[in-house]
């Protein structure tokens, strides 16, 4: 994995690369993206946004299916109250991995698939809004 | 006349064939029904009849090198699905790709018509590859009568789509006006755009499957309502939702023998619920619970989770029922829970189906995306659904019922004729912690033991507030219930109200917040 800052008109991110192209899993401020580089289309978008990463994707998509690696969203906003899972351990599917209190309530979050538990990204007691990503599991 | 009744039977096999025998066979290869073959897995046994077999473009006089087909790429007719009449249409993808032209487009209407003026279910088996290039803009009126045929027959008689083959383009529309949608994994496909063409403008890259399978459209656009594994499963799933609903809107849907007592209380009911208001539960423990023989066939299960709807029956008579979910999203109603919710009430509403709505709800689901994406504007829907209904309409109050998500539950004055409620429910403007840093903010910074005073001012809201008991004085919830007796509650709920006759003021239709 490769660490960036990137400054893009001012304001700086923090970019984690990971793979050997033609696809690339990024974190751009704790948001992963799957990115596969089309020939083409980079050049086009680099005279575009010289300054700038390109990015030829959109978020990853939370289904159960065609994910990996994948990210696990929140539901909604609220509060970590508590991390059942161990980074680098396996997880299947339906496994609880946080509790989030929301709506003065504690939520299951489950995870979506079956997989190594990559990356754990919030800590008990930090807030997270609707889409933040929790953890990453490939 | 011999050879005349030759004639007939060899055009007879020439419209059975479609395509011919070479295409039928590709599709077995990729284990793939023909038209006609889902037609009888849909039906009952021997009960179908077809009508305008010998439709063609050919009427108008071929192009030359034309080849005709007749039947022109789709199966229409009638037939029985549990001795109940249906019209049918299923197109077959082994003539021209199952292309929409002119009298394929015709031979639908007509079933649809037919349908409509007999007053039963329409359904039709979509599998075509969109608009018939050759008959140009002939085929696109096509569409745009069926559409109006749709949308003509909706809240009349039940539309079912099944979507079994790609559906593309503007022929989407046809199955989105209809009521219920089914698609089959791997097998279905709806897009407005394909992939191909959003690679070319956005850049995007996505599958077939991804844009517009069934797992997509089951749980993330909410266009499909039912989702299955394979034909034969989705087919079958078809003929089980009909035995929930009527033929069309002046009947009441099929009642069924009852195996089941009215008087069965369920133990388990007083503890379903957790007694610490922050533990989740799945509400569908309780609908099962309180049921017919424990069945219910939910509609959108994959979509929404947080608002859980579908049919059931409580002694034998069918109701929809509408519940809040905390094990989703605490049970939170936001944008995609009140569409669903609201689509659902209309339906029921429209084919005299009562509706129960079993209510824990915390309220709506706060965040910018939520506001900015129209909660208002989508949650009002429900609101007006609710109201505007006037089947009967009965709720059970489990636990919360704060705020405005209350009253989109349906609450007493809105329009609920009966209210019941568990004793633990808790009906409030909002939850005792909530309220009490309003109310008592000065009174618990200024304590000496804020924690203390929160604490205990916590308590007084409970008592005063969170009970049935405050709004069953102000006769807002009509009955507190024994829960392990809620089958048996809801069951006379139901009795109680199967005469109810409500008119609404003369009107061409509301103008609900689309």
């Amino acid at each position: 994995m490769t660490k960036y800052t990137v400054e893009i008109e001012g304001k700086p991110y923090e970019v984690e690369i990971e793979g050997e192209g033609p696809s690339y899993s990024v974190i751009v401020d704790g948001v992963p993206y799957e990115v596969s580089i089309q020939e083409e289309r980079v050049r086009e978008e680099k005279t575009l946004h010289a300054q700038g990463p390109v990015v030829v994707s959109s978020p990853s998509i939370p289904t159960s299916r065609a994910m990996s690696p994948g990210s696990v969203p929140s539901p909604m906003p609220g509060t970590i109250l508590k991390i059942h899972a161990v980074e680098g351990k396996t997880v299947s599917a339906g496994d609880l991995l946080f509790t989030l209190e929301a709506m003065k309530m504690e939520n299951q979050i489950s995870s979506p698939l079956t997989g190594t538990l990559k990356r754990i990204l919030v800590k008990e007691g930090q807030a997270v809004n609707t889409g933040d990503s929790l953890a990453i599991i490939s | 006349m011999e050879e005349k009744l030759k004639e007939l039977q060899e055009k007879l096999q020439e419209s059975c064939l479609g395509g011919g025998l070479e295409r039928i066979e590709q599709r077995h290869q990729k284990g793939k029904l023909t038209a006609r073959e889902r037609i009888s897995v849909l039906l009952d046994e021997g009960s179908f009849e077809e009508i305008d077999m010998f439709i063609s473009q050919g009427c108008h006089g071929l192009v030359a090198d034309q080849r005709e087909f007749l039947g022109d790429g789709v199966v229409t007719g009638c037939g029985t699905i549990d001795g109940r009449l249906v019209y049918v249409a299923s197109q077959d993808f082994t003539i021209m790709g199952g292309s929409l032209g002119e009298m394929h487009a015709r031979r639908i209407v007509y079933a649809q018509e037919l349908a409509l003026k007999n007053g039963v279910p329409f359904i039709q088996i979509n599998d075509s590859g969109g608009a018939r290039i050759q008959e140009g803009v002939a085929s696109l009126e096509g569409y745009g009568e069926i559409f109006k045929f749709n949308t003509l027959a909706s809240g009349v008689i039940p539309q079912i789509s099944i979507i079994l083959g790609p559906c593309a383009g503007g022929a989407v529309y046809s199955p989105a006006i209809t009521d219920f949608v089914f698609m089959v994994d791997q097998v279905s496909h709806m897009f407005i755009t394909g992939p191909d063409v959003i690679r070319t403008v956005t850049g995007e890259e996505v599958t077939f499957e991804q844009l517009g399978g069934a797992a997509a459209h089951s749980t993330r656009s909410g266009v499909a309502h039912f989702f299955d594994q394979t034909e034969k499963e989705c087919l079958l799933k078809v003929r089980k939702l009909l035995e929930y609903l009527p033929s069309n809107n002046v009947e009441d849907p099929p009642e069924k023998e009852v195996t089941d007592s009215p008087f069965r209380e369920d133990e388990s009911l007083l503890t379903v619920v957790p007694e610490d208001p922050q533990k989740v539960f799945d509400v569908k423990d309780i609908i099962c619970s309180v049921v017919d023989n424990g069945e219910f066939i939910e509609v959108h299960a994959l979509f929404a989770g947080n608002l859980v709807v579908g049919f059931s029956r409580l002694n034998g008579k069918v109701v929809g029922i509408v519940a809040n979910q905390p094990a989703v999203l605490a049970g939170c109603l936001d944008i995609d829970a009140s569409d669903k919710g609201a689509r659902f009430i209309r339906f029921c509403d429209a084919f005299n189906i009562p509706l129960v709505a079993i209510v824990d709800v915390p309220g709506f689901l706060p965040g910018v995306s939520q506001e900015h994406g129209g909660i208002i504007r989508h949650g009002a829907k429900m609101l007006f659904a609710y109201a505007e209904a006037n089947v009967p309409k009965i709720s059970l109050i489990v636990r919360k019922a704060y705020g405005g998500a209350y009253v989109c539950m349906c609450s007493k004055k809105l329009g609920t004729d009966l209210v019941l409620a568990w004793p633990q429910a808790e009906i409030a403007v909002m939850g005792p912690e909530g309220a009490v840093n309003v109310a008592h903010r000065r009174e618990i910074s200024a304590a000496e033991n804020p924690e203390k005073v929160r604490e205990e001012k916590v308590r007084q809201y409970r008592e005063r507030f969170a009970n049935p008991y405050v709004a069953a004085r102000c006769g807002f919830v009509d009955a507190v219930i024994d829960p392990r007796k809620t089958r048996y509650h809801l069951i006379q709920a139901v009795k109680m109200l199967h005469r109810k006759r409500e008119d609404r003021p003369r009107k061409k239709h509301g103008s609900i917040p689309l």
